[in-house]
């Protein structure tokens, strides 16, 4: 009894260590490669329209939707101590800093993770990337470096939307319903906002792009046993790319609260 | 002939270009970066700067036009003591004449510290970009107590003399003399008003 | 075996001795085998019995645990990066699903290698893709998708693929499975033909038979992880081995049991 839980218990470290030992393998070949020609700006291009762009209606969706609800749940407290002014800066320093960067990773997470693990998935079962192979192409190269380029510039970029329009968001709601005028909420909102915030909230979505990608891209190449191994791993793929970026970014704020205060 | 592509250069292209746009846009709203419009630079050197901070305002006559951007010490071989001169940034339209008056003040008591500049009268002389001006030196907090704390000792000892009926205002507050005499005099007069305009004879 | 245009007998491709396994299941079990330029050689044998597994030692897509795989005298399993590149554009490989590419168009698929590696300019590349597909009698489907064609015309296509780099060796994967069998007979035919006009070595791994008689110089049957029988067609049509006698003749009774 005691014997086969040690087992279980056993196998399942192995495979995470498996899991950490793969991941960061790929990530290694991905940087090699992305750094060595030649360089294929047709590919990133392709896929930085798929990751990013196609992405943008959704973020910015759920951006303006946080930005109302933000706005409001603020304004429920800020209210009762009669300081509604506020709600601006803490608006605007909650999105950029930490919201913007971590709904925009998780939402592309969710979109563009799980179709680049089922695409590299049935590509697997398929031979495809065997085929890559043959063709004396190299399946990371040419799969995994446009990808992970494309999500690591689009991410970014993709937050710097989501900030904009959750601050849009957050201005609808202060403006037009609670009466704070135009001008001064403009003015309170940049007045609260450093250049440290939205550096360090941008900072990080290069590496939440970079865990998207290679996350994805590993469990899509270690697919196995056809269709259902497909749907086992892009449900694995979107879960692991969750864990990932929160304790990412648990990780650069401590590191920017305590070494760059 | 397209090998299974298609021109997607545009959309990735405008899509990066208007992101790039608002990240600009934040950057140049954000307070403390202003390198990028238009102004000059001046330096002031003060003695002593009271804690004054990168990024603090500079006001003229009350406006916020510029800020500082460098604080550096010297040492200055002329009177051989240390001096602070400090890089301020100050809008292209403010013009300060030379013979402005600048010095280091406080919002509230414990406020922030800021630059203010109290415009002087000589227009024919303004004050043009990287040229240095003498700053006052504000006072520091220590020795305004001791100002204050020397102020509070003499006025105590006003008052003690007041109160010991010494000196003038000490005899006029707290000596009935004058008093008595004068009422004495209404008095006198009240009834034979005439006295006011009759010499009054030495009673023989 | 010599076939004509050749006046020497080359070993193209030497087999040694090959392992491999995957967890504890042993598939490839001290397999040997040569085959000379020029010629195709049917490997037969069960499904799962690790047909597909060898076709991958030979490209070099898997390492051998033990045992070398030589192929015009160089070891495949010593190979790296630029070098096995170079080899495997060589060797065209047609899978059993074809692998087509789906995001790429025909014309994507079949000048795959050649926009990758030759730095041809898209005239030329455009003409030998057009060539390719003439040879597997396959005309003006270059703008369609993958999804668009039907089981045979994909097969079709992956063949066009490997011929289009112009490789001295073409593996073929089960190239008659999935098809019906007017159209398994079209592609043994389209591999005998291309054989005879691009002179090159092939090796076939199916469990078609007749397939295996139609196309093959040489068959080899492959059971238990080893090479258990080779020949002529005629040789292993005429084989008193009973493994070899039960699979060539389909029968579901005798030394071959399930397991």
């Amino acid at each position: 009894m005691i014997s086969q839980l040690l087992i279980k218990l056993g196998s399942k470290v192995m495979a995470l260590l498996y899991f950490c030992g793969g991941l960061s393998n790929l990530a290694f070949q991905g940087f090699y490669l992305g750094f060595t020609p030649p360089f294929k700006t047709g590919r990133i291009i392709e896929q930085a329209k798929k990751t990013g762009i196609d992405s943008f209606p959704i973020v910015s969706l759920i951006a303006l939707f946080i930005g109302f609800i933000f706005a409001l749940q603020t304004a429920y407290f800020m209210q009762r101590i009669g300081s509604e002014l506020y709600i601006a800066s803490l608006v605007a320093l909650s999105v950029v800093r930490e919201l913007g960067p971590v709904i925009t990773a998780l939402v592309v997470a969710g979109r563009v993770g799980a179709a680049i693990t089922a695409e590299l998935g049935s590509m697997q079962v398929t031979e495809q990337i065997d085929a890559l192979e043959t063709l004396g192409t190299n399946p990371v190269k040419y799969l995994v470096v446009p990808r992970f380029i494309a999500l690591s510039f689009m991410l970014p970029l993709l937050t710097i939307y989501a900030d904009a329009i959750g601050i849009f968001g957050s201005y609808l709601i202060c403006v037009f319903k609670l009466g704070i005028s135009s001008a001064m909420y403009m003015r309170v909102t940049f007045e609260a906002l450093l250049f440290k915030d939205l550096f360090t909230g941008l900072f990080k979505t290069i590496f939440f792009g970079m865990i998207i990608a290679f996350v994805s891209c590993y469990e899509g190449f270690n697919v196995e046993g056809g269709a259902e191994g497909v749907g086992k791993a892009t449900r694995h793929s979107v879960v692991t790319s969750f864990i990932l970026i929160i304790a990412a970014d648990c990780f650069f704020t401590a590191l920017f609260y305590f070494i760059f205060p | 002939m397209t090998f299974g592509k298609s021109h997607l250069e545009l959309k990735v292209g405008a899509f990066v270009f208007i992101g790039l746009l608002i990240l600009s846009f934040f950057i140049l709203s954000i307070g403390g970066v202003k390198t990028w419009s238009s102004g000059y630079k001046v330096d002031f050197v003060f003695g002593f700067v009271n804690g004054i901070k990168d990024g603090a305002p500079l006001r003229y006559a009350g406006v916020d036009v510029g800020a500082v951007q460098d604080i550096k010490i010297f040492f200055d071989p002329k009177e051989s003591k240390s001096k602070v001169k400090i890089s301020c940034w100050v809008k292209k339209d403010v013009k300060i004449p030379v013979d402005s008056t600048i010095w280091v003040n406080t919002l509230g008591l414990l406020g922030e510290k800021y630059i203010e500049v109290m415009p002087g009268k000589d227009y024919k002389n303004i004050l043009a970009s990287n040229q240095v001006l003498v700053g006052k030196d504000p006072m520091p907090m220590q020795e305004v107590t001791e100002l204050a704390k020397r102020i509070g000792m003499n006025l105590d000892d006003a008052f003690t003399r007041i109160k010991n009926k010494e000196g003038t205002i000490g005899k006029l507050l707290y000596d009935d003399k004058i008093y008595n005499e004068l009422d004495a005099f209404i008095v006198d007069i009240s009834k034979n008003p005439w006295k006011l305009f009759i010499k009054q004879k030495e009673k023989k | 075996m010599l076939r004509p245009g050749l006046d020497k007998i080359i070993t193209m491709i030497e087999i040694k001795n090959l392992h491999k396994s995957f967890a504890d299941n042993k598939v490839l079990d001290g397999l040997s085998l040569k085959i000379t330029e020029g010629t195709t050689c049917v490997i037969i044998g069960r499904s799962g019995c690790g047909k597909s597994v060898l076709l991958k030692h030979i490209e070099g897509i898997l390492r051998p645990e033990n045992g070398e795989v030589f192929i015009d005298g160089k070891e495949v399993g010593k190979l790296k990066g630029v070098d096995l590149n170079a080899l495997r554009m060589r060797m065209g490989m047609v899978f059993q699903g074809g692998a087509l590419f789906d995001s790429l168009n025909v014309a994507g698929n079949v000048g795959f290698g050649l926009i990758e590696h030759k730095h041809l300019p898209e005239k030329e590349v455009f003409e030998r893709v057009k060539d390719s597909l003439a040879l597997v009698g396959l005309r003006g489907i270059e703008e369609k998708m993958p999804s668009e064609l039907s089981g045979g015309m994909k097969k079709r296509v992956a063949l066009a693929r490997a011929i289009c780099i112009k490789p001295e060796i073409i593996l073929y994967d089960e190239p008659t499975t999935g098809v019906d069998p007017i159209t398994a007979d079209s592609i043994n035919e389209l591999i005998r033909s291309l054989h005879d006009k691009l002179k090159v070595t092939s090796i076939v791994v199916t469990h078609d038979m007749r397939s295996a008689y139609k196309i093959g110089d040489k068959i080899a049957m492959l059971y238990d992880g080893k090479i258990i029988a080779e020949g002529s067609p005629e040789e292993i049509q005429n084989s008193k081995n009973p493994y070899v006698y039960q699979f060539i003749n389909g029968l579901a009774k005798g030394p071959i049991t399930e397991n």
